[in-house]
């Protein structure tokens, strides 16, 4: 334990180190400052480019503190802790961008998913939608679940995922209110979003500000206002998630 | 080779056990189906149905396999054993509750009860 004060004592003696720590520093709180005055002007991709950045700022004084030439001189002991932290750092930036890549495969591959085909009824709604909508149609994938629900992801491959519950569940008219729901988040291109939110909420202590709590309700609400839009009326996507919220609350007894 | 159910009846509600009963006069069918046929003797929910089918198909006593329709997909549900080994699956469970329960006691009485005669 003293060995490590004086190698973060001696770290912090260099000017040099002073400056970059503080600098560091000072990018990620300006970073962050510029993501809560912009927000609302800015594209998803930005915040996130943004919000990602911040990020980085925050953690490069300890990544630079570790590999420092100082302490890895004077101490065994933080070489080794380097040698940890660093391979741990590369498994998480490994893992996390496996999960963006690899998670929309698993869940399309799945023994419990079925791609719908170009000749069911439901992917032709979806034709229909996405055409109206002006973005390319994307795959369709049915859930053997019985719980209701849908969810999209809008990037590598955009997909639609529906479970057989809510296929099951809904009126034609409320599944295609869902269906426009779910092509507006690709329309946004939200799931870098959602994916971000949850990432911060595992790893940083960000999300006890719930930083991204509002630009994902805003997320949210504009996909319903799409839906509205383009049925002119709010009553089949109302209709739609009383009728999941009841089945929740009867599943919940 | 016949499926034997698994955990025992024991624990289902009463609306569970009229389910199975109907899939049983059925051989299968549909959530809707069952709800038709019993709202007609009792107040129940469309949803409450789903749900129970589900429960039962996550204790397998239920199968059930997705079929397209005009409207998408639907579940179709069956039983996954005949009326009379799962009421016989749920006969064992119960002796055997008893004999763990009471174990020398349970097993006197069923001979006493039981018991061959000389």
């Amino acid at each position: 334990m003293a060995m490590c004060y004086e190698c973060v004592n001696t770290f912090i003696d260099k000017p040099v180190n002073q400056l970059v720590v503080m600098l560091s520093i000072v990018i990620a709180l300006l970073l962050l400052g510029l993501f809560l005055i912009l927000r609302k002007q800015l594209r998803n991709a930005e915040k996130l480019g943004l919000l990602y950045s911040f990020v980085f700022f925050m953690v490069f004084p300890f990544a630079y503190y570790l590999y420092a030439r100082t302490c890895q001189k004077i101490l065994l002991s933080c070489q080794m802790a380097q040698s940890l932290v660093s391979s741990g750092v590369v498994a998480i930036v490994v893992t996390i961008l496996l999960s963006f890549v690899v998670v929309p495969f698993i869940y399309m591959l799945s023994s419990r998913s079925k791609s719908i085909t170009q000749e069911n009824v439901l992917f032709r709604k979806m034709e229909r939608h996405a055409r109206k909508m002006g973005i390319k149609t994307p795959s369709v994938y049915l859930l053997d679940k019985a719980e209701p629900y849908a969810f999209s992801i809008s990037h590598i491959h955009p997909s639609i995922f529906l479970t057989m519950g809510i296929v099951e569940l809904l009126k034609p008219k409320e599944l295609d209110a869902v269906l426009l729901h779910e092509l507006a988040h690709i329309q946004q291109k939200s799931s870098p979003l959602k994916f971000t939110n949850t990432l911060f909420r595992l790893f940083t202590p960000i999300s006890n500000f719930n930083i991204l709590y509002s630009e994902l309700n805003e997320e949210e609400k504009d996909a319903d206002a799409v839906a509205v839009r383009m049925q002119n009326t709010e009553r089949h996507l109302l209709s739609a998630k009383q009728k999941v919220s009841e089945y929740q609350k009867q599943a919940a007894i | 080779m016949k499926k034997s159910p698994q955990k025992l009846g024991s624990g289902l509600g009463p609306l569970e056990k009229e389910i199975l009963e109907l899939l049983w006069q059925k051989q299968q069918a549909k959530v809707r189906d069952i709800y038709d046929v019993l709202k007609k003797k009792r107040k129940v929910a469309h949803t409450s149905i789903a749900v129970l089918l589900d429960r039962l198909h996550e204790r397998k006593l239920v199968k059930r396999s997705i079929e397209t329709c005009r409207g998408g997909y639907r579940y179709v549900y069956s039983p996954a054993s005949e009326k009379e080994d799962y009421q016989k699956a749920v006969l064992r469970n119960s002796v055997d509750n008893l004999i763990e329960r009471f174990g020398n006691i349970a097993t006197a009485y069923f001979d006493e009860r039981f018991g061959k005669k000389r």
